[in-house]
This record gives C-alpha cells, sequence and structure tokens, in this order.
C-alpha cells in the first residue's frame, strides 16, 4: 500500500533512506512553485473530482473525491518487485534484473530517464490556457486528471534521477523544472512537446496521438533490464490509459456532433457545417495529420545506432518484448525501412538492431489505425459519405528518412513547390485555427451543459452523472 | 473452485480454476492467457480486457454499471449485445463454467 503519512505519498519505504527523502522534499517546493507557474492556470482554489492512486494493486489502486490541484497527493509509486525477473533481450538476456544502474550505461540510462521525463512537465505547460475555453465541467475535470497524473509522471521520473544517478541526477531534475515549452532559449528537448495545443480539438488529438506515443515508449522501457525503471514505467501506463480514453472519446464527440448537425440540417459544404458552429470534417482530417505526423517524428531516426545500443545492453526493450517469439538478440534479423531515392519511395532491408524505431513506429501506427476506424464508424453509422484517413508516414515529417522530402498525404513524392501549393488543403490553416478558437472564446460550465460544438459523453466519470459537478469554482 | 473458460478468437479454449471474488481480468493474467491486456491495470479506463461473453452467463451477471458502459464504447473489435469488460466482472460461485469468448485484438 501507499504510505500517505509522508510528506511525499510512495510505496518504496521512502522514509528509510533519509538522505534520498530529503533531496526529494527539498525538489517538492520548486516543484509546486512550477506547478503554480505553468501549470493550470486560475484553477490553484477549484475543488476538482480527482482520481488519487491509493495502491498499486490491480484490484483497485485509485479512489475519487474533491481536491485542490495545489493539494494533489504526488508520489512516488512503483509496480511490486519480481524477485525472479531477469533481463529479457540483448547481451545481457538471462541475467538478474539490475537493481542498481550499471556504470557502463549511467549516463545513457540518465539521458533516457531525462527526455521522458521532459515530455511530462511540457504538456502541462502546453494545456494550461484551455481550462479558459473548456466545453463543460466533465471536460475540464478530465483535463486537470491528466495533468495531474502528467505532473505525477514527473515525479516518477524525478524519483530515478535522485535515487540513481546522484548529484547528475539532482541537477538533471531541477533542469526539468527550468525548461518551457515552446520557449525559444531553454525549449522542452522533443519537437512535438514545443508546438501549442491552442484548442480542444488540438489537445484532444494530443491526447490521442501524443499521449500514446507516450504509451509506446513506456512500454518499451517498462521491459528495461533497469528494474527500478521498469517497475515505474508499467504504473505509470495504468494512468496513461485515461488520458488516451480522454483524447479518443474527446475527437468521437466532436465527430459526432458535426455529424448530428450535418444531418439535422442536411448541409455537407463545410462552409455551411461551419455557418452552424461545428467543425467540419476537412478541418478535423487537417488537424488529425498534424498531430499524426509530429507525433511520428517522436520515434526518431528510422536508422538508429542508438536505438541499437540501448537495446543490445538492455537498457530500452520492444513493444511487448517478451511476447515476442525470436531470440531477443536480433543480431542477424532484418527489418524494412522506407526512404525516398530518386524520387520514389523505396523499401530496403536493414539491420533489425538499428530499425527498432521505426519498428516502435510501426506498432503505434497499428494502434492507431485502429482509433481513426472507430472515429470512421461514428461517419459511417451518420450515413455521410467522407472518409477520415492517416496520411502516409513520410508526409510532415522532420525527422528520419522522410526529413526534407514533400511527401503528399498519399504517398506521392512532390516538388517543395508543389507541397506547399497544397499544405492548407492537408494542414490546418490559420484561419482552421482562428476558426476553431472562434468558436472556444469562453468556458462552459453551467452543470450538464456541453459546448455547441461537442456532443455530450454517454456517462458520466466514475458513474457520476453528466450534471456532476465535476469541478466546483470556489 | 469456480471454473472459467477461455476461448481464443481461433476458437481454442482453456480451463482455469478461478478463486471467488478474484475478476476474470486478473485470472487471465495470473495464468498467461493471451488476449487480455489490461492496459489500465483494471479500474475500468481502457478496453483492453474486452470479452464477449456466453449468452448463458450473461444474465446472470450484475448489470454494467455506467463507466463500463462508457470505456466499452471505444473497444477495438466493436462490442456486441453480450460484451463485457473483464476487469469488472468478479468471481462468484453461480458463474462455474463462465465461458467468455477473447475478440480478435484489444488494441
Amino acid at each position: 500500500m501507499i504510505n500517505y503519512t509522508d510528506k511525499i505519498p510512495n510505496n518504496i519505504d521512502l522514509g528509510r533512506d533519509r538522505v534520498l527523502q530529503r533531496a526529494l522534499e527539498h525538489w517538492q517546493p520548486a516543484y509546486l512553485n512550477w506547478w503554480h507557474d505553468t501549470g493550470p492556470t486560475e484553477s490553484h482554489a477549484y475543488d476538482v473530482y480527482l482520481r488519487t492512486a491509493t495502491s498499486v494493486e490491480p484490484d483497485g489502486w485509485a479512489q475519487f473525491g474533491y481536491v485542490r490541484m495545489p493539494e494533489y497527493r504526488w508520489g512516488i509509486f512503483l509496480q511490486p518487485r519480481d524477485e525472479k525477473r531477469q533481463v529479457n533481450f540483448g547481451i545481457h538476456k538471462g541475467d538478474p534484473a539490475w537493481q542498481e544502474v550499471p556504470g557502463e550505461y549511467r549516463s545513457t540510462l540518465r539521458r533516457v530517464i531525462v527526455t521522458q521525463g521532459d515530455t511530462e512537465p511540457a504538456s502541462v505547460e502546453q494545456q494550461r490556457m484551455l481550462g479558459l475555453s473548456c466545453p463543460s465541467l466533465y471536460d475540464l475535470r478530465n483535463i486537470f486528471q491528466v495533468n495531474v497524473e502528467e505532473g505525477r509522471h514527473l515525479w516518477a521520473m524525478v524519483y530515478l534521477l535522485h535515487r540513481y544517478f546522484g548529484r547528475d541526477g539532482r541537477e538533471e531534475a531541477e533542469a526539468l523544472l527550468d525548461r518551457r515549452s515552446g520557449d525559444t532559449d531553454n525549449p522542452r528537448i522533443l519537437g512535438a512537446f514545443n508546438e501549442p495545443t491552442p484548442d480542444w480539438l488540438a489537445f484532444f488529438m494530443f491526447t490521442f496521438f501524443t499521449d500514446r506515443d507516450g504509451k509506446f515508449q513506456l512500454c518499451a522501457l517498462a521491459e528495461s533490464a533497469f528494474d527500478p525503471l521498469a517497475r515505474t514505467c508499467r504504473f505509470m501506463l495504468t494512468e496513461e490509459a485515461h488520458h488516451m480514453f480522454v483524447g479518443e472519446t474527446g475527437v468521437t464527440r466532436i465527430i459526432q456532433r458535426t455529424c448530428d448537425v450535418m444531418k439535422e440540417n442536411k448541409v455537407d459544404d463545410p462552409s455551411d457545417v461551419r455557418a452552424l458552429g461545428v467543425i467540419d470534417l476537412p478541418t478535423i482530417q487537417r488537424y488529425l495529420n498534424f498531430h499524426y505526423s509530429v507525433t511520428l517524428d517522436l520515434y526518431g531516426s528510422d536508422i538508429s545506432s542508438n536505438a541499437a545500443n540501448y537495446y543490445t545492453g538492455g537498457l530500452k526493450g520492444r513493444f511487448e518484448e517478451t511476447k515476442i517469439n525470436d531470440d531477443h538478440l536480433l543480431s542477424e534479423a532484418t527489418y524494412p525501412v522506407s526512404e525516398v531515392v530518386g524520387g520514389k519511395i523505396i523499401v530496403k532491408q536493414v539491420s533489425a538492431l538499428t530499425a527498432l524505431n521505426e519498428r516502435l513506429r510501426e506498432d503505434y501506427i497499428r494502434e492507431i489505425e485502429s482509433g481513426v476506424s472507430r472515429w470512421q464508424r461514428v461517419i459511417d453509422k451518420a450515413g455521410i459519405p467522407f472518409r477520415l484517413t492517416l496520411p502516409h508516414k513520410g508526409f510532415h515529417r522532420a525527422i528520419g528518412n522522410f526529413a526534407g522530402h514533400f511527401i503528399s498525404p498519399e504517398g506521392e513524392v512532390l516538388s517543395e513547390e508543389a507541397w506547399k501549393n497544397h499544405q492548407h488543403e492537408w494542414l490546418p490553416a490559420p484561419q482552421d485555427h482562428a476558426y476553431v478558437q472562434s468558436l472556444m472564446s469562453g468556458r462552459v460550465v453551467e452543470l450538464g451543459k456541453f459546448a455547441n460544438w461537442i456532443a455530450p459523453p454517454g456517462r458520466g466519470i466514475n458513474n457520476q452523472p453528466l450534471n456532476f459537478e465535476y469541478v466546483r469554482f470556489n | 473452485m469456480p471454473k472459467v473458460i477461455y476461448v481464443s478468437a481461433k476458437g481454442d479454449a482453456r480451463e482455469v480454476d478461478v478463486p471467488v471474488g478474484t475478476t476474470v481480468m486478473a485470472a487471465a493474467l495470473k495464468n498467461g492467457i493471451d488476449g487480455i491486456v489490461a492496459e489500465c491495470g483494471g479500474v475500468c479506463m481502457c478496453s483492453t480486457c474486452h470479452v464477449f461473453v456466453d449468452e448463458n452467463f450473461f444474465d446472470r451477471l450484475p448489470p454494467a454499471q455506467d463507466t463500463e458502459e462508457a470505456v466499452l464504447e471505444i473497444a477495438a473489435e466493436e462490442r456486441q449485445p453480450t460484451s463485457r469488460l473483464s476487469c469488472q466482472i468478479k468471481v462468484t460461485d453461480d458463474l462455474d463454467g463462465l465461458i467468455v469468448r477473447l475478440p480478435e485484438r484489444q488494441r
């Protein structure tokens, strides 16, 4: 069980390690200052109906209740240790899982943890203004839940830095609070986490596409030979599931509302749809194209010696590593990777070890396809002849083999000029953003009410009704 | 001890003894049943432990609460009339012999 009597809730017996406890208690005020400065704006006095982790047991780890977010019990929770766990891949395969960081992997593991940790506060910063334009109390509560849990994920990574990486780790933990999303002088590490999240359609797309990247990265790290990292990531995954639920159902509800309005009013031209105050389907497609493509970049280069070294060293595995039936060494295996040669996209076989980023990206794409097909069901059920599609994976890419090339959503290699001529058909134009934001000029907070541009959810949170007071403004 | 029979999408059946009070999801994980993922750890926040309950047993289950109904909407394989989340089914003596069929995909 989690110890809530400590200043920092934990299930790691923190009280027995006074040095670590003091170090984290020293970091805690800096964290709260960061939350105050860059967390959800104007929210500090709200009572929010949030779930808080109370156990890591599978028969129920969360309890719901009203909490002021600065008083949320952020803490350190790891899945229980499996004493028999072994390294499952790479050159250390078969060894007992590591309980301490081997010296040879210290700097690499630190970098992996810092990169993951940096994404957690970044998304809170990206979303901090959205509470002012929420479409309902239900949605306001959901974004706050996502925010506090991203904050807890930061705690999870900071614990590892403090506990296992000494002074370097403490300095990195402080730097995690210093960087800012979108800051030109001190930005967050990964590109997608410096993009603005200016409206709720972007938020829902972000939680569907980019939080799902987080899930796949956590799944790969949950296979790590470094057992504390693996156990930390396993528990983070349980929280991440709700974030993706928020994203998927948010977009579903926007599509549902648009389809309902289109049918009721017998309109299909986007300008007619917009005149009715909902988001036209082509704009939703453009947002999808943007968020999907920038998230694909997060997986890194298609061919990566770093990825190979992480795997061979046992630091980061593949998605569902232990369910894969192969030698878990990959020294002889190959994997197909795309590249642009002579104006055409070709596929070549490369070492599977160096293609691990691409493999993880493709695992992600398969899951994304499944989600998009569920959005399509809504459109199909409404009888509207519109298809939401995932663009080609080379479309609008800034990292990897497609970077510097101009690929259409259909996968055609174009000239820069031809691509730019179509850019605003494929990606949100400034007027698209302006329109979407015009719908969200204020917040909807009456009990049980929802903004015109989004359908209510089927049900509330934790079996509460839709007109429940999910947030009290005091 | 009650038995639960897990039937894979390909039709392979596996019978597992499950202590009363254990969820169908937890028993699947403990016994290495492929096809139950349980990404959220069993708190009804994802749909990766989706099962189709045999019609002979479906009416014996307590009805799904609102949260479960909401989460079933995002199941990877479209929900059917007997769809349930296995994390919400606690095994009882009355459910001895319960048959659950697993979808082709959970994600």
